[in-house]
């Protein structure tokens, strides 16, 4: 009885501390997710037919790249990226291209030319290389 | 002279404001993971370590290709013919247009050159291949 008459006169009371611990956990929750989520950078191109053609002094340095189906990069007919993932090479190769572009006053243009079956992940790479060579001209090109 | 002495049982640290902050925060970060996650197709885009995050992505037309080969724009598969006056359309109100392409890294290059031709054919030559930064 006594018992009863205890429960009857306590007053009901919200508890707050279990409600903030949840808000606490799902804040954490959504700032870390929040962050977990990966920026889209951009790599950038021209199509060929809009290049504007200014009268150059110097006739430009062309290269082309070829990748092939199983990966494989040609670069004026010279093999790189035999690494699946090191393109160390192709780098160096690029920015000694674009170095002699620089010296004789011409500008380096790179054509790439993908094999129809060639994976986009590989040409992101070949592309990505151009982009640490800082080769500003780089563009698809369509015939062999 | 008395000097009045400050309550003792008043010590406790006020929970409301603390609580209402907490709130706040929890609904910012809540609305803007959901942002972020509209208007995208779920695609694996390749990674790349020299691709640079844009400041100003205004004026942009965003195009998937997913791992089998279709194409959407924004989150509406379309073929390329349907696509083709949709570009021409964007096109004609921005002459500035850029077309982002958010391709799989699965996707054959047969798929993005049919693309970058379509493109090509209404007059759309200013491209961007979304990468991951690495």
């Amino acid at each position: 009885m006594k018992l009863i008459e205890e429960m009857m006169n306590k007053k009901a009371e919200l508890e707050i501390a279990p409600l903030i611990d949840v808000v606490f956990l799902l804040l954490i929750y959504f700032m870390v997710t929040a962050s977990l989520v990966k920026k889209e950078a951009d790599l950038s191109f021209m199509l060929p037919a809009r290049v504007e053609t200014t009268e150059p002094l110097q006739l430009p340095i062309e290269v082309l790249i070829e990748v092939s189906e199983d990966g494989v990069i040609l670069v004026e007919g010279m093999m790189f990226g035999k690494d699946e993932d090191n393109l160390d090479d192709l780098i160096g190769q690029l920015l000694s291209l674009k170095e002699a572009a620089d010296s004789s006053g011409s500008d380096l243009i790179v054509n790439i030319l993908p094999d129809d079956k060639a994976l986009h992940g590989r040409i992101i790479k070949v592309m990505d290389a151009c982009a640490a060579a800082n080769v500003k001209n780089m563009s698809f090109s369509m015939t062999m | 002279m008395k000097i009045k002495s400050p309550a003792r049982d008043d010590v406790s640290i006020d929970m409301g404001p603390m609580i209402d902050l907490v709130f706040l925060l929890l609904i910012f970060f809540m609305v803007a993971s959901v942002v972020t996650e509209l208007e995208k197709v779920e695609v694996e885009i390749p990674q790349s370590s020299h691709a640079k995050v844009p400041e100003d992505t205004k004026g942009r037309m965003m195009l998937s290709i997913d791992s089998e080969n279709q194409v959407y724009y924004g989150t509406l598969p379309v073929t390329m013919e349907e696509l083709k006056p949709m570009i021409e359309a964007e096109l004609n109100l921005n002459p500035e247009l850029r077309i982002l392409i958010r391709a799989d890294y699965r996707v054959e290059y047969k798929t993005c050159k049919d693309l970058m031709i379509a493109c090509g054919s209404v007059g759309a030559t200013d491209l961007i291949y979304a990468t991951f930064e690495e």
